[in-house]
């Protein structure tokens, strides 16, 4: 393994200063080191999407990508897009729909949902379907999920 | 928050560029022919646009058609790139281009002499290598639907605000221009606005790194009966500045004060009757720039085609020449340099050029006339070209002149005009750097001419730099009459025209020959005798070494050399310090590990002399006398020219010293009897310098000194035969197994489903990412990562040599056309929905890897259907990246691939790859032996 090496990153747009291995998983950093826990540990090999953050805008699975990946980038959590006092649209959208049962995959869909309508604003319902394929729930809250979306989607055009 | 700009630059501090988060990326696409009249786009047409595989492509924002622009906004900029090689994209190309040949060659050059009934009758092409130096450009754009903002670097903002405001129909008090970066960016800008304006986001637009030069064509003719000569000049630039190259293909008609211009007169008529050229591509030229390329091509051809009439070409010119101040100036400077007196002795000659330029953009317009004679000698013993005198008049009238002293001036002249002759990189420079040409310049003499002289000797000079716009010609024209080598490309590659008169190319250097073919037969005998002795003596140890001999440059131009030859690569081990060694390479002999490369002196090359250095890289002996294992490549080391071996020298021993001592290598009998490696040497191992090959361009001998030399690529990518020697020849970079990954073919044997071309080898070795076919990885990860550090040119020249070497392309289909029947077929193909591999590429890999479907997560997320590794023979890539993954990608922003091997076991990883080829390779046979390769690299140790 790789030696620890203190590693400039920012998050949420602050500057946090981690010594870690740079071959380190960001979700790991997220948690452990950063406090921020709103990216969940699933599948650990991208597949299932919980981890989901955004990469400069892009979503991006945090448990398959090295924290030395993103130096030269802006992350964004969940805890970047708005507080339990104010929720961001996303999330306001997700609450107003009640689209959570157990919650552990909201992060990723919230996350990805971000990310559709930071290059998308008012997407479609095939392309809002696309983008979500491969975020994994197993409580089926999909359809208050989808609804969520469209809610956004329907936003001021 | 907006400023409006005020002033030809904008400050740099006005306005913070967008959100990254809310950037998109935009990529454009360029036809293949793109031409200039100056008032209009000439060049290839869009006929026919087919987006439907790039607009459905994951992360696609948007396909941009503007006229005959095209371009695409995505998420990501991998993802713009890709989606615009899947633009399939029908150009119909200008009439006369596709009636005459010429626009084919891409080359300077080229001439033509047409016999058929209304072509020329005598043509030719001038070639000018625009200063592209400098970061490929960037520039982001805004368009907030009503204010459009620009952050780039350009020269002139107020240019790009007037050509903006025309182009996307705003007011120019709505277009903000910020200065960001550095470089020349107007044509990148004018790509980002246009993309912003249609897509109403902000948009980032990275100019591709793509390997059509900045070179400048001009095509020049001559019609009619020879003594009757009509010219006509086949040049983009009637004027000197020229609209960005999307402005031209939206068809803009630019109403721009054109500034100054070269007078037509010298062409006795319609000079921008017919235009039939190459625009520039990848920089913005500036008006000196495009000045003087029309100066060189126009003089250069003067002097070819009155020559070919067998006329004086002054002469010729004052007969033709209307305007009285020209033909005043010209009968001057031929007076003065004595024209018409004795002919050049042989290996001397003399040229003549003219310009005469105007400024439409000041009442009276206002001109500068100069008229040159250039006198050169070429040296018999080394071909070098001196520049023995000059004769210069020029005439300036209204234009900004600035006054100096006859000393100062004539210093000028001389600089101005030396630097034509400048060593040009050759094979074996680094960074292009050149010497130092002040040797060669003292020694020309200066004589102006009327009426740069007052008459009054006390009056100051005045000097103009348009009057420095015929040096180039002068030079070449005196050139061709030394030697009979007509230039055609400027700057000059003086060294490829060096030994092109050693190797008796021209008429008066042919005895040289014989000389040189004596000398390489003795030097030639002398290395066998010193390959094939089994026993070498020591070298003795040096206590110290005296680095402080070697200067800054020494040391940075080794550093490149070590780069290029991935030295840290191999001599560091996992974990381990920089080249301290210790790495165990396996060969089919056994286990070599690495040794020491810092400048300890127990345990490293500390005490090693340059002579130990130079005799282990050439003819791989240790400082001891042992003989060392070829798993180091001093087969390919042996190619580094002198230069460079010395300053690899000078690098490696000023860095720091570690002390650490590797691992002895201990390998079976036979193959612990080093003596038998003498043996070895004598059958397989040729120690010789590298020698370019003079048929070739500097470009290309660079690229083969780079391959062949420190660069080892052979080492890995050319199959070897029983006693582990490179295979030469037709399997020269043929293909190759090596430390458990298939090193591919990189000549005609190549698999890749989309043959390679130029542009993608260089964008694949400067990006580890080419979009038809994929990433760098496994152990070509560290290699891209290493040329990330070269220069430009050094990645260019690679590419352009490797790409000689592989298979024209033989499908009639576009590569975008080939690319997008891969992808659907591997889509459309239902023959392997039912197989067991299915379901698990779906859970593992359709996440990342479907190209159509799903998010567009960060990264290349490279196509599968467009993969090499799919489509060869041999599975080994594909198990290797399944098991381990993509852990340390070329360069971090290609993105990363986890590992399966705890995840998937052995009959699922079959399974997996069996899905893979059928969907993705139909055409090939299904992989042999599955289950025993899959073995048998999970149980190998991870490279």
């Amino acid at each position: 393994m790789s030696r620890s090496t203190p590693l400039t990153l920012s998050v949420n747009q602050q500057t946090h200063t981690v010594t870690v291995s740079p071959g380190t998983p960001l979700l790991y950093v997220l948690r452990n080191d950063l406090g921020l826990n709103g990216p969940k540990f699933g599948c650990g090999l991208g597949e299932c999407g919980a981890c989901t953050v955004l990469v400069d805008g892009v979503a991006a699975r945090s448990c398959v990508l090295p924290v030395h990946a993103v130096l030269e980038h802006e992350v964004t959590t969940l805890e970047g897009l708005g507080t339990a006092e104010a929720p961001g649209p996303v999330q306001q959208a997700f609450i107003d729909q009640q689209a959570a049962q157990c919650g552990y995959c909201l992060n990723g869909m919230i996350m990805t949902v971000q990310a559709l309508l930071n290059r998308n604003p008012h997407p479609t319902e095939e392309q809002i379907r696309r983008e979500l394929k491969y975020n994994l729930c197993r409580c089926g809250t999909h359809m208050e999920i989808l609804a969520a979306v469209r809610q956004l989607a329907e936003r001021h055009s | 928050m907006k400023s409006t700009p005020t002033g030809l630059q904008v400050a740099s501090s006005s306005s913070p560029v967008p959100a990254t988060w809310r950037t998109l990326h935009g990529a454009v696409l360029r036809p293949p022919l793109m031409q200039w009249d100056g008032a209009r786009y000439t060049g290839a047409r869009l006929a026919k646009l087919n987006d439907t595989e790039a607009a459905q492509l994951t992360g696609v924002v948007s396909v941009v058609r503007h006229g005959d622009f095209v371009g695409v906004v995505a998420s990501q900029p991998q993802q713009a790139q890709r989606a615009c090689s899947l633009l399939d994209a029908t150009w119909q190309l200008p009439v006369d281009a596709q009636a005459s040949s010429h626009t084919a060659l891409p080359g300077a050059g080229a001439s033509t002499e047409a016999s058929s009934s209304g072509a020329p009758a005598f043509q030719r092409s001038y070639g000018w290598q625009a200063n592209a130096a400098g970061k490929p450009a960037c520039a982001i754009a805004e368009y907030d639907g009503q204010q459009l903002s620009v952050w780039a670097s350009v020269a002139d903002s107020l240019k790009l605000r007037d050509e903006l405001a025309q182009l996307c129909e705003l007011a120019p008090s709505a277009v903000h221009i910020f200065a960001w970066r550095e470089g020349d960016a107007y044509d990148t800008a004018v790509d980002a606005a246009l993309l912003s304006r249609h897509t109403g986001r902000a948009v980032r637009v990275q100019a591709q790194a793509d390997t059509l030069s900045s070179d400048l064509q001009i095509q020049w003719a001559a019609r009619g009966a020879p003594g009757a000569a009509l010219y006509q000049a086949q040049g983009p630039y009637a004027q000197a500045w020229r609209p960005s190259v999307a402005a031209l293909l939206c068809g803009l008609q630019h109403t721009i004060p054109t500034g100054i211009r070269l007078s037509p007169d010298t062409l006795n008529e319609q000079a921008d009757s017919g235009a039939l050229t190459s625009v520039t591509l990848t920089s913005h030229t500036s008006n000196d720039d495009t000045l003087a390329v029309q100066v060189f091509a126009r003089e250069s051809f003067f002097d070819e085609y009155w020559r070919d009439q067998s006329q004086d070409p002054l002469q010729a010119r004052l007969d033709e020449l209307q305007d009285d101040t020209g033909r005043a100036l010209i009968r001057s400077v031929a007076e003065r340099a004595d024209w018409a007196g004795q002919a050049p002795k042989p290996g001397q000659g003399r040229g003549f050029a003219y310009a005469h330029i105007v400024d439409d953009t000041k009442q009276p317009p206002s001109q500068v006339w100069s008229a040159w004679v250039a006198d050169v000698a070429v040296d018999p013993q080394s071909g070098a070209i001196q520049l023995t005198g000059l004769t210069v008049g020029h005439d300036a009238r209204g234009l900004d002149t600035e006054p100096s002293s006859r000393q100062t001036l004539e210093d000028h002249i001389r600089g101005s005009a030396t630097r034509w002759l400048q060593a040009s990189p050759s094979y074996d420079s680094w960074g292009g750097a050149s010497e130092d040409a002040s040797s060669n310049a003292q020694s020309t003499s200066i004589q102006l001419a009327q009426p740069s002289v007052p008459t009054a000797p006390a009056e100051p000079l005045f000097w103009h730099r348009g009057a420095e716009l015929p040096a180039a010609a002068a030079i070449a024209n005196a050139i061709h009459q030394a030697t009979g080598i007509r230039i055609r490309q400027a700057p000059f590659d003086t060294q490829a025209l060096q030994r092109q008169l050693l190797q008796g190319d021209s008429k008066a250097f042919s005895w040289k020959r014989s000389l040189a073919w004596l000398g390489g037969a003795a030097a030639a005998v002398g290395g066998v005798l010193l390959t094939a002795m089994p026993w070498r003596p020591a070298i003795a140890p040096l206590a110290a070494v005296d680095t402080s001999i070697y200067s800054e440059q020494a040391i940075a131009r080794g550093r490149l050399v070590a780069i290029a030859g991935d030295c840290v690569v191999c001599h560091t081990a996992k974990g381990g310090q920089e080249n301290a060694g210790g790495l165990a390479l396996d060969t089919p002999f056994g286990s070599v590990y690495t040794t020491n490369i810092t400048p300890d002196v127990e345990t490293g090359i500390g005490s090693w002399s340059y002579a130990a250095f130079e005799r282990a890289m050439r003819q791989g002996i240790h400082q001891d006398g042992r003989h060392l294992y070829p798993a180091f490549p001093y087969t390919a080391f042996a190619k580094i020219s002198d230069t460079d071996m010395q300053a690899l020298y000078a690098y490696l021993m000023t860095q720091e010293p570690v002390s650490y001592k590797p691992p002895e290598t201990q390998l079976a009998f036979p193959y612990n009897l080093r003596p038998t490696l003498a043996g070895w040497n004598l059958l397989y191992h040729d120690p010789k310098p590298y020698v370019p090959d003079t048929t070739q361009t500097t470009l290309w001998n660079r690229g083969a000194y780079l391959v062949q030399g420190a660069g080892h690529c052979a080492a890995c990518h050319s199959p070897r035969n029983a006693l582990g020697a490179e295979k030469t020849g037709e399997h020269f970079l043929a293909g190759n197994v090596i430390d458990g990954w298939e090193a591919p073919a990189l000549n005609a044997l190549s698999k890749a489903p989309i043959p390679w071309t130029e542009a993608s080898l260089y964008a694949y070795l400067r990006t580890g990412y080419s979009p038809l076919h994929g990433v760098a990885a496994g152990p070509m990860a560290p290699v891209v990562h290493g040329l990330s550090q070269l220069p430009d040119e050094d990645v260019r020249a690679m590419a352009h040599y490797l790409a000689t070497l592989a298979a024209p392309d033989s499908n009639t289909a576009s590569q975008a056309q080939q690319a997008a029947l891969l992808e659907q077929r591997s889509r459309e193909n239902e023959a392997v929905m039912l197989l067991p591999g299915e379901r698990l590429f779906e859970g593992a890999c359709a996440v990342c890897h479907d190209s159509r479907d799903g998010p567009p997560l960060f990264g290349a997320r490279p196509s599968l259907a467009l993969n090499t590794n799919l489509h060869s023979q041999l599975p080994d890539n594909v198990i290797q990246v399944l098991l381990h993954g993509v852990e340390e990608p070329a360069l971090p922003s290609m993105g990363y691939m986890p590992g399966f091997k705890d995840s998937l076991n052995d009959k699922q990883l079959e399974d997996l790859l069996v899905y893979m080829r059928q969907r993705f390779a139909p055409d090939q046979p299904a992989w042999e032996d599955l289950p025993e390769k899959i073995k048998a690299l999970r149980a190998a140790p991870k490279h």
